[in-house]
């Protein structure tokens, strides 16, 4: 790797001087093939040096591994790398993990109808009016995943009109993939009877059939794990996302959907995983879409964006000031 | 008294400043200019006998050029107001320009209908909503979003924390009978030997909702980096996996159920305590107790009973 970066700069002035030194004086080329050499010389020492560093760290590495191997257990204790989740603000609304007030709010929010067991999900997917290829595609993609859902192509019905009519026909959430530029960019969450609507940006994509070894999605209600929503926005969040679901996973058919939340970033992977060595490993066999979500607000009440009361609002100027700030 | 050739000479070789030069066409900002271009049929200082369509806060006007009052520039458009109906308009437009070039008439007309279109177009946007509203995007922001996703997906370990976490759900149980592990199995008898519980069937599913309720709880004891939230919510929803007797399962199964909570008793208890608002009318469990569940298999139904049976 290191004699690539070296060659590139070296080539590459070669070929300069090339050019230059064709029909020139002999003294300038004399003076090109002078640099070249001092690049080439400072190229090597930088290599060298950069073997030496490396080499030192091995020998630290491997010495403090001796220490801790021969004091065992009076070794000091492994130095812990400092990373953006160790020194993350204090954050307010964290949960605690037995916090009453949350679990008393969570019994009585909008979406504990469902988790009470009273509806099963419903789900209603459709799409920005006159959608191009790759929003259905993605469309399809979540039908799939999704039990239970349908799509719907809405040619130019204004989103409360449809808003209105999935809860009469029973729907219990919304699912609008927002289109910019012929690719989906954004997904309306909106639980439905009356229930908090939120809007993600997609910050990523992948199709099933863009991902390398993809395997083939099955119908099994697929088991859903939910990683990292600590705060009280990403309770609601996260139990928006459960809402989706429908409760009585078929483990039979090894589905998992993951939602993973780093860094205000809700990683979503849908696997098959399939446990090896004796229950001690879990291979996963990836399928379906591989996507990436922002929230970017939550509102109170389903979809109105000009009277609605939102409960968070990403404000840009006020709230990404620190690198070490997150809110979900 | 007006020579228009001799004008329109000087302002079309001369310098006119309502004149807009564009290629190819030459247009004319005059506003009371019947056209928009700079011709010489259409150059309202150039034509003695000249006349426009004018809108005002939606009312139609039609502007005729009265030659006789050159003089007092304030006077010299004489105003009519147009009806709201197009038809009649039309025909008041024919009226009061009879006799004039058939030029300005036509060009009146046409102008009047275009009005009219356009404020009919205005009003029904009015009505139906809100355009859509164009955001710009910021390219600042959207090279640093791409860049602190590549890192998060970096520091999320996607792959191990889902390992992770279905070990986890394994280790708990939530899987119950399916996987028949030998490792587990010998784990198995040795937490049979030590308890022997009679486990009624709805215990044991109590038993498994509960022990969803335990993965999310996760948080108690693992490392900080990944606190499964979502614990009751998330559980409860996941809860029952078993409607007893029909799963079809393709894996003839194990017999026994897979491994009994395990490492995580005591931890789990002072959590579970608190869980149980929901699920009142559970039993209070919670001890090492190995869930048993009586599931005919279709592969293997009659030995499985025997052996359930034996067990108790």
């Amino acid at each position: 790797m290191e004699d690539e970066g070296d060659d590139m700069p070296e080539t590459s002035q070669m070929s300069q001087s090339s050019k230059g030194g064709d029909g020139v004086g002999t003294a300038k080329t004399a003076l090109k093939s002078s640099r070249k050499m001092s690049r080439m010389v400072k190229n090597e020492k930088g290599r060298a040096m950069r073997l030496q560093k490396a080499a030192a760290k091995r020998e630290r590495q491997n010495a403090r591994q001796k220490v801790r191997e021969t004091l065992g257990e009076k070794a000091p204790p492994k130095e812990v790398p400092r990373t953006i989740e160790n020194t993350r603000e204090v954050d307010a609304t964290m949960v605690e993990p037995e916090d009453e007030e949350v679990m008393h709010d969570e019994a009585h929010d909008e979406m504990a109808a469902y988790f009470n067991r009273e509806t099963t999900p419903k789900v209603l997917i459709t799409m920005s009016p006159y959608a191009k290829v790759m929003t259905w595609k993605f469309c399809y993609e979540l039908r799939k995943c999704i039990p239970n859902s349908e799509i719907f192509s809405r040619k130019g019905v204004a989103l409360k009109k449809v808003v209105k009519q999935a809860t009469k026909k029973e729907y219990t959430d919304l699912i609008v993939v927002h289109e910019d530029r012929k690719k989906p960019n954004g997904i309306v969450l909106c639980h439905l009877p009356e229930g908090p609507t939120a809007y993600f940006k997609i910050n990523s994509l992948k199709f099933s059939k863009e991902i390398k070894n993809v395997g083939e999605s099955t119908s099994h209600f697929p088991e859903v794990i939910l990683n990292n929503f600590n705060t009280r926005l990403g309770h609601t969040v996260a139990r928006m996302f459960a809402c989706l679901f429908p409760h009585d996973p078929k483990f039979t058919g090894r589905r998992v959907v993951t939602l993973h939340n780093q860094r205000d970033y809700v990683f979503f992977r849908h696997h098959r995983y399939e446990f090896k060595k004796d229950g001690s490993k879990a291979a996963l066999l990836e399928l379906g879409p591989r996507f990436t979500l922002r929230l970017k607000w939550l509102q109170k009440g389903t979809f109105d964006t000009r009277c609605g009361e939102y409960e968070w609002v990403l404000k840009r100027h006020e709230m990404e000031t620190s690198r070490r700030r997150f809110f979900l | 008294m007006q020579c228009d050739d001799v004008t329109w000479n000087i302002l079309n070789k001369g310098h006119c400043s309502y004149k807009v030069k564009t290629k190819p066409q030459n247009f004319c900002r005059n506003e009371y200019n019947l056209t928009g271009l700079c011709n010489r049929a259409s150059c309202p200082l150039s034509n003695s006998q000249y006349a426009t369509v004018r809108e005002e806060n939606g009312v139609l006007f039609l502007y005729a050029k009265v030659i006789e009052r050159s003089h007092f520039p304030r006077r010299l458009w004489e105003k009519t107001k147009l009806s709201r109906n197009m038809t009649k308009a039309l025909e008041q437009i024919s009226e009061q320009l009879i006799h004039w070039p058939e030029y300005i008439r036509h060009k009146c007309k046409a102008r009047l209908i275009r009005i009219q279109q356009y404020l009919i177009r205005m009003r029904k946007m009015e009505l139906k909503g809100r355009q859509k509203r164009l955001i710009p995007i910021q390219r600042k922001i959207e090279r640093r979003e791409v860049r602190r996703e590549e890192k998060a997906l970096i520091a999320a370990k996607l792959d191990t924390a889902i390992e992770k976490e279905l070990l986890e759900r394994l280790r708990q149980g939530t899987y119950g009978d399916i996987y028949n592990f030998p490792q587990r199995a010998f784990d198995r008898i040795i937490d049979q030997e030590e308890q022997e519980e009679e486990v009624e069937q709805e215990e044991e599913v109590e038993y498994e909702r509960e022990d969803d309720e335990d993965v999310g709880r996760k948080q108690y004891v693992a490392d900080f980096e990944e606190s499964d939230e979502e614990d009751e919510a998330m559980e409860e929803g996941n809860g029952v996996h078993w409607s007893p007797p029909n799963t079809s399962s393709e894996e003839s199964g194990g017999d026994d159920s897979d491994e009994s909570d395990s490492d995580e008793p005591t931890t789990s208890k002072a959590v579970k305590g608190k869980k149980k608002d929901a699920k009142a009318t559970k039993k209070p469990k919670r001890t090492t107790r190995r869930p048993r569940v009586e599931i005919e298999y279709e592969t293997e139904p009659a030995e499985q009973r025997q052996r359930m049976k034996v067990r108790h």
